[in-house]
């Protein structure tokens, strides 16, 4: 199922990596001499096209035989949501290559400069990000083959709960933008779905219910809700002020006490720093800096940083004071969760542990999956996907996990025997 | 509007080829198809990058060539006033400059002997524009190397945004009528801005024959 | 939690979901009445800017020469009373289109804009014109064969004495 989106995935992720070298090494976006300074560029697009041209002259010469036969029953069912999660995400794809060469075709077709930036990107990703969380809360629920409404909505009510009084509760606390709180709202569904996935398989299983690729894909869900909402916090909700501030002064912003001390200047090793000690709420004192290296006139700054668990204060030095008593120009940006973007990949890279963990296997990797899977018969099989539907007390012990296979235990239907393995425990050397 | 023929994408689908799944019934060539498809946006994507080539004239083009000079008024160097508009009638350099920029060092030289050269004869005149700079740091430059033509001080770079100018140095010739013939990025040099003069006034003549 | 709740206890639970979330989006589509300051505005529109000297970055975010007099020429002209458009298309008078980051609604750049949508558009109607055939197809019925191949393997597996 799916062989050919598989297929076609996989040679767009390399062609598209061969691609981005040459428009970073060629010099075709970022600066005026393209391949008149360097001879690489010519290089990497021959073997793009060479790729290209391999890849593509393969899959339409024989991709159509690589087909399965099944078919997709219903667009609402775990089939539907991989092929959705395919089109999305080769729509993700497909905007950030348009901007990115957006430029270089306008300049071919009319000698014009045009810059295609971050407000682009913002603006036509930020539905496709917010249409990924939503198929995020659904598809962890969705099962095989054929979904009806009844079981969705019997699956998704407390998830749904859980996101709609997220969303009333930061609408309460004061967020505005919809944009912005469709992401937190979307984002409690999401989480609410993973979390339910998880709570289902501990109550099962204990501990081991975080186990497995389904439990650990969960916890990564985890993480991916973190960082998107962060990012939706601190696109949204940065509070920015530039001010002049003489000896002493004091200044809040967006709820913290900026206090401008003194500016002091240091010989380090490598550039003379003229470091500006700033002090925030009253407690420790940052220093931002504008430092001048030898050989190279201008000043260049260095920022300062205050991460806290809510919120991210950074100064920026703009304009060092005339006089030692003068005034100095500070900028002061108040950047909500940006820590949370570093705590939702830890989460995710976690989340990648758990599901990497080698679980009680139950059939030989290499055997189809319909195989015959030896009955350990010391505990329940330890399922991966359940439906809520059947009782786990009637399911036969050793039955498939549901996420392997259609529901219940179904005989091999193959035109040969497969022979079950002798003594799988050994062999594997997991414990029971 | 213009057709253009397809954004050109690398990727090997495009959301098109969503067809392309399998299930049977998908069509007996349909991968054929949209590989098809694919390859003939990929070729104009790579026609297009392997034809560009990065040209210098780029750089020097500037909206303001044609128009008018924005208007430059403010204080200079020895707290006189100065403005544009009194110094219309001849050709005029302007020129940004910072102390900390070394190729404006390089430049300054030359300035000085156009500036020189050309006061005797009255047809041309320099007038520099002191960018995110010092004004105590450029009067020390000027003392120790020389040159007295005007400086002006711009505090808020009013007059360099005005002129559309990032970097330094940058300078724009500017005709005695008072628009910009010519934008010169990066140092100049004597010889260059006599030739240009020699060259804008050529055609002047030949205009007006 | 996973109790299958009555039928009716979860339409009533679904209705006030969509409720609170209708609520929700109201309220936070009013504004609050607090007009924005001159110095947002600034913000909003430097960081619609690039900086000319900077690699991708807004005029808003960098602290270079170029950028710090651009912001204050768009802090001056806000103070005048100029709107966003006029002070965007001030500066790319003289910093040249390439200044602005985000391209125009119309003409060649539009295209820009238009052709995600229209690639959305086409995937979906070329999913939903897949999926129609599928569902026209003729289902495949089992043959006297497939029977035969069923029970075979049926009785084998039985033979085996380990379900599947």
């Amino acid at each position: 199922m799916l062989r050919v989106w598989n297929l076609s995935l996989l040679c767009a992720t390399f062609s598209l990596t061969i691609l981005g070298t040459f428009l970073t090494r060629s010099g075709v976006l970022e600066s005026v001499h393209a391949f008149s300074d360097s001879d690489i560029g010519a290089w990497l697009l021959a073997f793009f096209g060479l790729i290209v041209a391999v890849t593509l002259g393969l899959i339409g010469w024989r991709g159509d035989r690589l087909r399965a036969p099944g078919r997709i029953d219903s667009p609402l069912s775990r089939e539907g949501a991989f092929l959705a999660n395919n089109v999305i995400f080769a729509a993700f794809a497909f905007v950030v290559l348009l901007g990115t060469v957006f430029p270089l075709l306008v300049e071919a077709l009319q000698d014009r400069a045009v810059t295609v930036g971050p407000p682009y990107f913002d603006r036509m990703t930020t539905p496709i990000g917010l249409v990924l969380l939503f198929l995020m809360a659904i598809a962890p629920v969705l099962p095989w083959r054929k979904a009806s409404a009844e079981l969705l909505s019997q699956r998704l009510l407390w998830p749904g709960w859980a996101g709609a009084l997220t969303l009333f509760t930061v609408v309460a606390l004061g967020a505005r933008g919809w944009a912005a709180i469709a992401a937190f709202g979307l984002g409690g569904f999401a989480g609410g779905a993973a979390a339910r996935q998880v709570a289902l398989a501990t109550r099962r299983q204990g501990w081991r219910g975080f186990l497995g690729r389904t439990n650990g894909g969960m916890v990564v869900h985890l993480g991916v809700i973190i960082v998107a909402v962060a990012i939706a916090a601190s696109g949204s909700y940065a509070h920015e002020v530039e001010a002049r501030y003489a000896p002493g002064d004091t200044r809040t912003v967006a709820g913290h006490e900026i206090t401008y001390l003194d500016t002091r200047e240091v010989q380090e090793r490598n550039r003379a720093a003229t470091k500006v000690r700033v002090r925030i709420d009253g407690g420790q004192v940052y220093e931002p800096a504008l430092s001048r290296y030898p050989g190279f006139g201008q000043l260049i700054g260095t920022p300062s940083v205050k991460t806290g668990l809510t919120e991210d204060v950074y100064l920026t030095v703009t304009r060092l004071p005339d006089t030692p008593d003068g005034e100095v120009t500070l900028r002061v940006i108040i950047q909500p969760m940006t820590v949370w973007l570093w705590i939702g990949g830890g989460v995710m890279a976690f989340g990648t542990i758990l599901a990497a963990w080698p679980g009680r296997r139950r059939r030989h990797p290499t055997d189809p999956v319909s195989a015959p899977v030896p009955a350990s018969g010391a505990a329940p099989a330890s399922a991966q996907e359940r439906s809520d539907d059947l009782d786990p007390a009637k399911q036969p012990v050793g039955a498939e996990p549901m996420g392997e296979a259609t529901m219940g235990a179904v005989p091999p239907l193959l035109p040969y025997p497969v022979q079950p393995r002798p003594d799988p425990g050994a062999s594997l050397g997991v414990d029971g | 509007m213009t057709t253009v023929d397809g954004p050109s994408e690398g990727a090997d689908r495009t959301t098109d080829a969503a067809s392309a799944d399998d299930g049977g019934a998908g069509g007996p060539r349909t991968a054929l198809v949209a590989a098809s498809v694919v390859a003939v946006l990929v070729a104009l994507l790579v026609a297009v990058l392997a034809t560009r080539s990065g040209s210098t004239e780029r750089v020097t083009k500037s909206p303001l060539i044609g128009r008018l000079a924005p208007p430059i008024e403010g204080t200079t160097l020895d707290g006189d006033s100065f403005d544009l508009a009194a110094v219309r009638g001849r050709w005029v350099v302007v020129n940004f400059f910072a102390t900390w920029c070394i190729p404006c060092l390089d430049e300054h030289p030359e300035l000085r002997a156009f500036d020189e050269s050309h006061a005797v004869t009255g047809d041309a005149a320099v007038v520099s524009v002191l960018f995110d700079d010092e004004p105590d740091d450029a009067r020390q430059v000027f003392e120790e190397r020389g040159g007295d033509w005007p400086v002006v001080i711009d505090p808020d770079g009013a007059v360099s945004v005005s002129y559309g100018v990032a970097r330094v140095p940058e300078s724009f010739l500017v005709a005695p009528d008072g628009t910009v013939v010519q934008r010169l990025v990066g140092g100049v040099t004597a010889r260059q801005l006599d030739d240009l003069l020699a060259q804008y006034e050529a055609a002047a003549r030949e205009a007006r024959s | 939690m996973t109790a299958p709740a009555g039928r009716s206890f979860r339409r009533w639970s679904w209705l006030a979901i969509a409720a609170l979330v209708i609520v929700a989006f109201v309220r936070a589509g009013v504004s609050d009445g607090a007009p924005r300051t001159a110095e947002e505005r600034a913000r909003d529109i430097a960081a619609t800017i690039k900086c000319p000297t900077c690699r991708s970055q807004s005029v808003a975010g960098s602290d270079s020469a170029a950028a710090r007099a651009i912001r204050a020429e768009i802090a001056r002209r806000v103070d005048d009373g100029e709107s966003a458009d006029e002070i965007r298309s001030a500066i790319a008078a003289t910093y040249g289109d390439d200044v602005l980051l985000t391209p125009a609604r119309s003409g060649v750049e539009g295209v820009v804009w238009v052709l995600p949508v229209v690639a959305l558009v086409l995937g979906l109607a070329a999913l939903s014109a897949v999926f129609a055939r599928w569902r026209r197809a003729p289902v495949l019925g089992a043959t006297d064969e497939d029977r035969a191949l069923v029970e075979r393997a049926l009785a084998e597996s039985g033979r085996d004495g380990g379900p599947a």
